[in-house]
């Protein structure tokens, strides 16, 4: 199975009309392929491991 | 040859596909690379991009108040700069736009006399205009934090794009993970009905942040804010209300006739 990560990298670096995602993610988790079919980024994200607070927001307003 | 630099690059949004070549050359390349981005795949390449690569995310954790984190960032990102080597720090989107850290560090950094660069990354607004098909020059783009835009009381041009951001974590100035973001939304869907009507078609915006994902586009009308479902990285985006008219004295100054 292709790591996730390299997956991403692949997909990346293909136009739309050189790669298909499905194909792509056929061999992947369930959890994975469920991700790309519902357009789940929070979903992909758990399963590459992500549970830190991440850095969704690097402003704040001054007062 | 400089011995000691800062470049702050910015990452985009969407993992690999924004990242340019003079970004992934000074990540590659730097003797230190600092970076603070909102995505695990971005964090595990860069990890493997550069072995001298290390993570922000303690110190955006380390304090109650977001401005503290914030502070904390740009003076650690200085202190290994003393160090005299060249320092990358990564940050996701563009570098400077709503963005603090990185420029407050940039901003000293060249004070102490230490050569810096800020390379551009492509915005989540970047994103917006190109996923909602809008150019900013047909008719102006006014752009707020939300929080600011409230406690100001923006004026700001109904018949532009208005575009707010951070519209879920309105009036925090902490790190929540949870919280009630009800009355910051209702004071905001206050504020805009004094220029649009409670009808008028808004849209909750998120830009795809991996190859193979679609965007979040969600057309909602303002009176159904309340009850929209918002993440940490929604955008508001408010079209305009109506065209604006030509001023007749003016274009007769510049001598420009219909």
């Amino acid at each position: 199975m292709v790591n996730v990560i390299t997956l991403l990298e692949q997909l990346a670096t293909n136009v739309h009309h050189n790669i298909s995602v499905r194909a792509a993610i056929k061999e992947q988790s369930n959890e994975i392929q469920k991700a790309f079919l519902t357009n789940d980024a929070t979903l992909l994200k758990n399963q590459l491991g992500c549970t830190l607070n991440l850095a969704d927001k690097t402003d704040i307003v001054q007062i | 040859m400089i011995k000691a630099s800062l470049v702050v690059v910015g990452s985009g949004i969407k993992f690999m596909s924004h990242l340019t070549h003079e970004a992934r050359a000074y990540i590659e390349q730097s003797d230190k690379v600092l970076y603070l981005v909102n995505d695990p795949a971005m964090k595990e390449w860069i990890k493997k991009s550069n072995p001298n690569a290390k993570s922000l995310d303690n110190l955006y954790i380390k304090y109650h108040l977001r401005n503290d984190c914030y502070t904390a960032i740009t003076d650690y990102i200085l202190e290994t700069l003393r160090k005299n080597q060249h320092v990358c720090v990564v940050l996701y989107g563009h570098p400077t736009v709503f963005s603090k850290p990185g420029l407050d560090a940039v901003l000293l950094a060249r004070e102490e006399g230490y050569y810096t660069r800020v390379l551009p990354g492509i915005s989540a607004e970047a994103c917006l205009f190109a996923d909602l098909l809008i150019n900013p020059g047909t008719y102006g783009c006014q752009s707020f934090e939300a929080t600011d835009f409230l406690i100001r009381q923006r004026r700001f041009d109904p018949n532009s794009h208005l575009i707010l951001w951070q519209v879920d974590v309105i009036g925090r100035l902490d790190n929540p993970q949870r919280h009630d973001n009800s009355n910051g939304i209702k004071l905001l869907i206050d504020y805009l009905l004094k220029q649009y009507s409670v009808n008028h078609e808004i849209i909750i915006y998120e830009a795809a942040q991996y190859p193979g994902f679609e965007p979040r586009i969600e057309k909602i009308l303002l009176g159904q804010l309340q009850n929209a479902c918002l993440s940490r990285i929604s955008t508001l985006y408010v079209p305009p209300a109506s065209k604006t008219l030509n001023d007749e004295v003016t274009l007769k100054l510049l001598n420009i006739y219909e």
